[in-house]
């Protein structure tokens, strides 16, 4: 029984939502839920970081910050002064990062960004390793 | 805190695991198992960290705190490279076993190249400057910037005496001075010997502040490949006149990346040099990249030591950015070395030496204890021999300073075009194919030509 217990127990895997995506470069990229051991799963409950795996295997966390970039010639805080925002802060002279509130999802959110005809960029702002070479 | 979030976990297993997760063991995927054996390790360096830094156990829990985002990115972001050498489509490896064989004919062709297009402007005081360049006690082990005069040969290594990058021709116009070079990495000794007077601007970009020293730092010995001054120690960086910007980046996030790098151009670099990449380069990261291509900034970045295609589908690098100059690397035998990432928006090699199949190329380490111990009995423990892209990467960004001194409004598509234009077809009596273009598909346009691609850069001046 203890065994049985043990083997549900560790079983369990932290499942982050999946079907989630982001585009780059035009293209959707398809996120999947990142599988984890109880231990880990446990520990990650705290963190501020959600990690999805892309279809190509490379992993990547996001929180509730999203980068977003205005076609030419556009205000971009008038842009964004129609959406939701709790916070902004102008990166470069067109990059802009945005945070949103922690109930609404930030994949979503950049999707509907990314679908404004003003906007030419907008993803989460990824957290990725940056392998020394 | 303690480099974490450039690609720490070595999965080597050698540290104990915790005796309460061992019964989760055996249900465990290997990728968990690497990723349980990862948060081992971060947490044993935490906890050294902290508990060195404070005493009492209510400070070391908030500086353990501290550490959790930290360890979480390390270790579940960890496993880029592992896809990377999955997605591998094409791994065969260039034999050096006959190099010796073809390396009389190589010498000939190349003295004829460089005797052609070695510059004349030697003048005295530039000569003064190459011959206290060369007075530097370990340039004779550098064999990337003069192979002729390397003593390597002498000590059992063998390095082909066309294998450095021409320097000397380049050094004979220019070594530099007046241009600011960035390395973004993950910090750099400020007080290193042989680096600490070329450091104009030290900047960590995670903090906003001053301190970018590091124990056991890429950057610093980066660093060193470009601007490691003229002042009788250890060696000489390429543009050894140049200033450098070193900025520390350790946050994995997109927008920390594109505060490093506009921090960079505001503070004046012409030049940034990049030795790491994700695989996995962002639009707004790109966007950025491109932002400083159009301000006229060079940025290089290095293509990465897996030995694979980097056209391999899903692999979408830092170095195969159009508005970046992508660097693999030339070893000792002077051909592209085997662990060199390749691909068709690769433009060009660069000594990064290979320690297994010879010495390495000669860069500074961490000053006094903290440095590695040399193991070739040829240099002191602030010093050390070291291979990868990582090291093509400064090493052709010093030519590009070089280039940016000559001619202070050449622009990064001009860079580009030199550098590639100028580079030595090398390989040739292997097993190189170049096309109309110039190209070959792991030795992309060929070896950097410092000499050349400097009298060039001065030539278009307008």
């Amino acid at each position: 029984m203890k065994k049985q217990i043990i083997i549900s127990f560790l079983g369990l895997t932290l499942l982050i939502n999946a079907g989630e995506f982001y585009y780059s470069n035009g293209n959707k990229v398809e996120l999947s839920k990142v599988e984890v051991s109880q231990t880990i799963g446990s520990r990650m409950l705290n963190s501020r970081t959600k990690y999805y795996k892309t279809a190509t295997g490379k992993s990547i966390g996001v929180r509730d910050d999203i980068l977003v970039e205005c076609v030419a010639n556009k205000d971009c805080k008038e842009v964004l002064s129609k959406y939701e925002i709790t916070e902004i802060s102008q990166l470069t002279d067109s990059i802009y990062i945005i945070k949103i509130s922690s109930d609404k999802n930030v994949f979503e959110f950049a999707q509907k960004l990314y679908g404004d005809n003003n906007i030419k960029i907008a993803h989460p702002n990824l957290r990725k390793i940056r392998n020394r070479r | 805190m303690a480099t974490l979030l450039f690609s720490a976990c070595g999965g080597d297993g050698s540290t104990e695991k915790r005796s309460s997760l061992s019964e989760e063991n055996s249900t465990r995927t290997p990728r968990e198992n690497k990723v349980e054996q990862c948060f081992i390790q971060m947490d044993e360096i935490a906890l050294e960290d902290c508990e060195s830094k404070y005493t009492t156990d209510s400070k070391i829990d908030v500086c353990l705190d501290e550490y959790e985002d930290e360890i979480l990115d390390t270790c579940m972001l960890e496993e880029s490279q592992d896809t990377l050498l999955n997605n591998d489509d094409n791994t065969d490896i260039i034999s050096d076993d006959e190099w010796w064989s073809w390396i009389k004919e190589q010498e000939e062709n190349n003295a004829i190249d460089e005797e052609e297009n070695r510059d004349d402007k030697d003048e005295s005081t530039a000569t003064n400057t190459i011959t206290e360049a060369k007075a530097e006690p370990y340039f004779k082990y550098a064999w990337h910037l003069d192979a002729s005069n390397s003593i390597l040969n002498s000590k059992g290594y063998k390095i082909n005496e066309h294998a450095d990058i021409n320097v000397t021709g380049a050094w004979g116009i220019t070594m530099g001075a007046g241009v600011k070079v960035a390395v973004i990495d993950d910090g750099a000794d400020v007080n290193h010997e042989d680096l600490k007077s070329n450091i104009l601007i030290a900047y960590n970009a995670d903090t906003g502040g001053e301190n970018i020293q590091t124990k056991e730092s890429h950057g610093n010995t980066c660093a060193g490949f470009i601007v490691a001054p003229i002042n009788g120690k250890g060696i000489v960086g390429v543009s050894p006149e140049s200033k450098m910007i070193a900025i520390k980046l350790e946050d994995s996030s997109d927008a920390y990346t594109i505060r490093a790098f506009e921090y960079a151009k505001k503070h004046g670099a012409k030049v940034i040099s990049c030795s790491w990449g994700s695989n996995n380069v962002s639009d707004a990261v790109v966007s950025e990249l491109k932002s400083l291509y159009n301000a006229g900034v060079t940025v290089l970045f290095a293509s990465g030591n897996e030995g694979v295609s980097l056209d391999a589908q899903g692999t979408n690098d830092e170095s195969e950015v159009e508005w970046v100059i992508g660097v693999g690397a030339s070893g000792e035998n002077n051909d592209v070395t085997r662990y060199s990432n390749y691909g068709k928006n690769i433009d060009i090699i660069a000594p990064g030496g290979d320690t297994q199949e010879a010495i390495g190329v000669l860069g500074l380490d961490d000053m006094g204890e903290s440095g590695y111990p040399d193991e070739t009995g040829l240099i002191n423990n602030n010093y050390l021999f070291a291979n990868g892209t990582s090291f093509s990467t400064p090493i052709t960004a010093g030519v590009v300073a070089m280039m940016y001194a000559v001619n202070p409004n050449i622009t990064p598509k001009q860079v580009k075009e030199i550098l590639t234009a100028t580079a030595t077809k090398v390989g040739k009596e292997k097993n190189a194919s170049y096309d109309e273009q110039g190209f070959d598909k792991k030795r992309a346009y060929g070896k950097i030509n410092a000499g050349r691609a400097v009298v060039e850069a001065e030539r278009i001046k307008i």
